[in-house]
This record gives C-alpha cells, structure tokens and sequence, in this order.
C-alpha cells in the first residue's frame, strides 16, 4: 500500500503514460502514429523492431511504444509490457483471413500479468477501404464482450483519413487518467462518459 | 547520493548474479524433481522481483550488463513458462480460451491449416461464418485458368479490397484496360494474398499495403506503398515500391523491378507518379542480421520476364506460359 501510494504521487508529477501499440504485422500502426504526429505517412516501412513516440496530449505526455507485429517480432512484445498503462490493440479489418490469429494474439497478451489493469482501445483500422469489416463485426469476430480483465472499447478508424485517431486517444488517456489521476480528472471523464463504466478507484492520492 | 554509478553497478550485479544462480538451481530441482504449483509460483514471485529489479537498474547499469543480465532472466522465464505450462494446466483463463476455441468448431481448424486449400477453397480461413467476403472484390478457387477483372466475384467499385486465395496453375491479369471490356478506374487499395501456387499474378500498382502467404512457385508483378510475405518460396516478384519490401520465413524469393510495360498512365492513382522504386531494398524478418540473407536475391536479368513476354491476352495457352515463365519449370 505504501509503495502504491509513492508511485501514484510519482506518476502524478510527472503526468506520463505509457501507451503500447501491438497486432498483427500490416495493422498500421506505425502509420496511425506518424498520422497522430502530422507526418507523412506514404513511405513506411514494415517496422522491424519499434518506435517511440512522445507527444503531449492534453495535460499529459504520452508515451507510445509501437513494436512490429510480424511473427518473428512477436515473442519480442514481452519486452514492452513493464509499467504500460494502456494497450492499443490495432486491426487490418480488411484482413479476414487473419481474424482468428488476431483474436488469438490478442488474448494471449490479455493473460499477461504485466498488463493487467491496463485500459484496451481497439482500433479497426482501415474503414476507409470498401470491404473492410465494421466495427461491430471485429467485435465480434475478437469476441471483445468475454474480456472481463480490462477495459475495452472498439473504435472504427483511419489512418490515411484520421478519422477517429484523436478520439481514441482521447478515450485512452480518460481512461487511464481515472485510474492513475484519479483525483484529477475531472474534465477527463466529463468527455467520455460513454466509455463503458469506468469503476472508482478506491486508492486516494494524497495531494 | 553518496554512491557512484559503478559502485552501485558492481552492487547490483553482484546480487543479481547471486539470486540468478539461486534461481536456476531451484529452476533445476523443480525439473528433476516434482513441479508443485507452489514451488513453482515461489520461483515465478522471485523472478518478477529479479526483474522488477532489472528494469529499475536501467538507469546506471552498462548496455553489455544490462544485456548480460536481460539475456539470463529471458531464459529463466522462458524455462519458468515452460514448467508452469507443464505442470498445471492453467486455471481460469485457459478454460475460457479453450471454451470459445471449442464453440465454432470449423473456425480453428483451416486457419492454422491453410495448405489445405482442397478442403477449404470455397469459404477463407476465418473465424467469421457469416460475413465472409460480403464486399471486397475477391477471386478463389480455381484451377488451369486465366482470369481477368471480369472473374471477380462481385461487381467493382472505384476503390476496393482485392483478396486472391487458393489459386493453382493460373495466369491472373488485373491490369486494367488490357481488355476492351474493363473500367479504366479501377483501383485497389489493398491486396490479401493466400494459398497460390504455380500462378503468374499480373496485378496494376495499388495505393495500399500487400500482404502474401503461402505462395509456392509464382511469378507476381505488383506495385504498393507495402509489400509482406510470409512462409512462400520460389516466388519472383517484380513490384514497385517506396518502402522497404519485406520477407518472412521464405526462401529462394527473387526481386525485380516493376515492368514498364504494365504501367497505366497515371489516372487518378497518386502512387504510380512516385520518383525511385526500392525493390532490392529487401528486408528478411527472418534473418535481422548484418550478413545477406539468403532467403533471397536480385533477379538476373538474362532470367527476368521481358516486356513483350507478360501474357496480357486471355488466348494464351495457359499451360504453355507457366511452364516457361515460373520460377521452377517443369
């Protein structure tokens, strides 16, 4: 108890997330973030190995971590997991053939000890491209609605169009904020109140 | 801080070593012994404070350390997991996992099993019984044909997914206009590549990402902003590109430059005005070395398919044209 309470005033100077983007190889990730960043998105490259963002959002700073999802990068993910406050799940929602794999992958990582209690946002990615499947279709091909271990919530997205990208930020660090800060976060939750039931922290933190 | 960095380097280091040893030879008598899931979860509680620890000691502790360290706690982790597996099947969560497995019975089985295109040609491997390919243009299934825009399986739409699965001892042509018959317009925007063998894949440039698996023995003219492939062979593959090109568990693949002859003036297709192609830029996932891979190479010229040499008319003798245009003849 003690310990926690340290850590939480620490967190709270520094007003620092940590933020984790993973999936499949092809999802966008990269491309998200260089679209969150205002930078050119044409010439990305397959990530081999990660990137590290950091960009301030609202009055915090996140720090976004996108590693590679191709198969040979995956065994690397465990290396990322320590102190993430929110993992950002990317899906190709063209990508039907890899569903399953993508619903596999993806809760695999939610048994994880070192990401428990973490926020979940899943992005489905590429709606603007005829033929991707909805958001409600990813829902329920990942079967979200069986994850009882965190918070989720699934957001329809672009990157190339950026439709939705600050939003689920947004979400994200209400999220997290209500857990972390929770003494002051107020503007935070009046923002997202749609954000599934957001449970009371029931640590107080000592200004 | 009345400590130095290196003194608290040689510290840590020295009660790190310490407790590795310690854990291993626990690690070595829970093996050799019986695995109780309480000697076990001990060891596991000893290791997350051991790394726990690691992580803080990032700060002051030297690259080649920190590695050292990294590299030894990696192992006994991976030998932790191994054990726990081994000992007790996991509690609460591995039966959820196994329940929703076990709920769609036929979702499983072609996913992990894609080879077996015979068995699975008609629906692709997903876990999505209903929704399959309800939009999206896409082609599957056939064998000793050549097949152009207009075998698509549905009617195109300015701007679309393109997804081309288990096909055998095909041409496919989608360049368009090669054929008086097809809209000048179309475009895709991302290509999903399954399951295709002894196949000339004759594709126009695509403003989004390719992604290819399972490919055996074909030859594929392409352009995209991103080009994966995973577990194929003896593919060659002509693309332009501005990104790296990347392979992934294969092996003899061999690269080639987009043919001028199948570039469209540029419609409406922003990507086909781009400046250089980086189609040697290749990168092997499986071999992040600094040595070459071996898993591919350039394509020679005197072996590249010459312009006038791509089959763009449908009264070629399919059979014909593949044996001397693939990879592997014969």
């Amino acid at each position: 108890m003690g310990l926690l309470t340290i850590i939480r005033k620490n967190r709270q100077k520094e007003k620092e997330m940590r933020i984790l983007f993973l999936g499949l190889d092809n999802a966008g990730k990269t491309t998200i973030l260089k679209k969150l960043n205002g930078e050119d998105i044409m010439g990305i490259s397959p990530t081999l190995g990660f990137n590290i963002k950091t960009f301030v959002h609202g009055k915090y700073t996140l720090n976004i971590w996108d590693v590679g999802g191709q198969r040979t990068l995956r065994p690397y993910w465990r290396n990322y997991f320590e102190q993430t406050d929110a993992l950002v799940w990317v899906v190709d929602s063209g990508d039907r053939m890899r569903m399953q794999d993508c619903k596999e992958e993806l809760h695999s990582l939610l048994l994880e000890d070192r990401l428990a209690g973490a926020s979940l946002l899943i992005f489905a990615n590429k709606q603007d491209i005829q033929g991707s499947m909805s958001s409600a279709e990813i829902r329920d091909a990942l079967d979200l609605p069986s994850i009882k271990t965190h918070q989720w919530r699934i957001l329809p997205c672009s990157a190339v169009t950026g439709h939705n990208l600050i939003e689920g930020l947004d979400w994200v660090v209400g999220d997290v904020a209500n857990r972390i800060y929770y003494s002051s976060t107020a503007e935070a939750t009046d923002r997202w109140q749609s954000g599934g039931a957001v449970e009371p922290s029931n640590v107080s933190v000592e200004k | 801080m009345s400590e130095t960095n290196q003194e608290l380097t040689q510290q840590y280091y020295a009660r790190t070593k310490a407790a590795i040893s310690e854990l291993t030879s626990q690690l070595e008598a829970i093996k050799s012994g019986s695995a109780t899931s309480d000697s076990i979860q001990k060891v596991a509680v000893e290791l997350a404070k051991l790394r726990k620890e690691h992580t803080d000691a990032i700060a002051f502790l030297p690259g080649y350390d920190q590695r050292q360290v990294d590299k030894q706690l990696e192992g006994l982790e991976s030998q932790l997991e191994s054990l726990r597996t081994a000992a007790a099947p996991k509690a609460k969560f591995a039966f959820k996992r196994k329940a929703t497995k076990a709920a769609p019975p036929a979702s499983t089985t072609p996913a992990t099993a894609s080879e077996q295109s015979t068995s699975a040609a008609a629906p692709p491997p997903t876990g999505q019984p209903s929704a399959v390919h309800t939009s999206g243009l896409s082609i599957s299934g056939h064998t000793n044909s050549y097949l152009t825009l207009s075998s698509l399986s549905s009617p195109w739409s300015s701007a679309s997914d393109l997804t081309i699965s288990d096909l055998d001892n095909c041409i496919v042509n989608f360049i368009p206009d090669s054929n008086g018959n097809i809209p000048h317009d179309v475009t895709f925007t991302a290509l999903h590549a399954r399951n295709i063998s002894n196949t000339v894949l004759i594709l126009p440039i695509i403003s989004g990402s390719a992604l290819l698996h399972d490919l055996k023995n074909c030859v594929i003219a392409l352009g995209s902003r991103q080009f994966r492939m995973h577990t194929s062979s003896e593919v060659d593959v002509y693309i332009s590109i501005a990104s790296n090109p990347i392979i992934e568990h294969c092996s003899a693949i061999r690269f080639a430059d987009y043919p001028s002859s199948l570039r469209r003036p540029p419609a409406h297709d922003s990507i086909t005005t781009q400046t250089k192609s980086n189609y040697l830029a290749v990168q092997d996932f499986s071999h992040i070395r600094a040595t070459p891979s071996p898993n591919w190479s350039a394509l020679p010229e005197e072996a590249a398919i010459r312009d006038d040499q791509w089959p763009l008319s449908n009264s070629v003798d399919v059979q014909a044209v593949l044996s001397q245009l693939l990879p592997s003849r014969g």
